[in-house]
């Protein structure tokens, strides 16, 4: 209802941007579009949040364990089953 | 030079969450580093910028070294607080309620242009928002889709900014850019005429 003017972002072009505005490589103008889409669009803006506090998280995750070559096999197994065979 | 700048509460920057550090009673604000590049400096509104970045706290800021401007927004190599604008955001609901009131205008002479006398002595009969937004959900959903507008900025009046843009989509849907243009136009005299900020800095 309240999209008059067609220059304006929508969600579905905003969420494909996240990962590169929180890059800081989208463009000047493709930045100030997308903060201007944040301003008025209190979802995208939580959607934001969450990438962002994810992106956070898993930098902050411990060295990698070493799996089990048992475990291994088994997830291997279920994927090429998921995957029929 | 000095301009404005919108934040989330504490100061923080609301989109990359920078918190700028506070001005106290005997010292300035720290500056803050824009970080280097084409466009990603400090960013700040000039007044005729504001309304398209409505937030939690409005703030006067100092910006240093060469200000460009890049579509609605100042940009600078470095910038810091110099004072919080007090009067908001105590004013954000009058704000937001001029807002919707100038859409419900439109929408109101809209329906009567189109014809829609019994719908706008409907929407007019009502004396509070709720039931106003009601009102204009059932107008829009019978046939003059425009009356949606009405409904989506009372709907969002807890946004501010998102009131404000429907506010000037409404506009635009009558009166294309120019009423776009125009209710902006309108949204920054309304914040210069009740926070006192000037042009002249």
């Amino acid at each position: 209802m309240s999209r008059a003017l067609p220059a304006d972002l929508d969600c579905i072009v905003a969420v494909e941007q996240v990962t590169d505005y929180l890059e800081g490589v989208l463009p000047l103008e493709a930045r100030t579009e997308f903060e201007q889409h944040l301003v008025t669009c209190p979802g995208c803006v939580i959607y934001l949040r969450q990438v962002r506090a994810q992106v956070a998280a898993s930098g902050k995750l411990a060295e990698p364990r070493p799996v089990a070559e048992e475990v291994t096999r088994k997830l291997l197994e279920m994927f090429h089953a998921s995957r029929g065979g | 030079m000095l301009a404005w700048k919108f934040f989330a509460a504490g100061a923080v920057a609301p989109f990359t969450g920078v918190p700028w550090p506070l001005p106290s009673e005997s010292a300035r604000a720290g500056w803050v580093e824009g970080a280097p590049g084409d466009g990603k400096g400090v960013h700040a509104c000039s007044l005729e910028d504001l309304p398209y970045w409505v937030d939690q706290e409005l703030w006067e800021v100092e910006l240093d070294g060469p200000v460009t401007r890049a579509g609605r927004q100042l940009v600078a190599s470095r910038g810091r607080l110099v004072a919080r604008v007090a009067a908001w955001p105590g004013a954000q609901d009058v704000f937001t309620r001029a807002c919707i009131e100038r859409t419900r205008q439109r929408v109101l002479e809209g329906l009567l242009e189109a014809g829609c006398t019994e719908d706008a002595e409907r929407l007019t009969a009502q004396h509070d928002l709720d039931a106003e937004r009601d009102t204009a959900f059932a107008i829009a959903q019978s046939g003059p889709a425009f009356a949606g507008y009405l409904f989506d900025a009372i709907r969002r009046r807890p946004y501010p900014g998102l009131c404000a843009y429907i506010a000037a989509n409404a506009a635009a849907s009558r009166d294309g850019r120019r009423g776009h243009d125009e209710e902006r136009a309108m949204q920054v005299q309304w914040l210069a005429g009740h926070l006192g900020l000037t042009r002249d800095r």
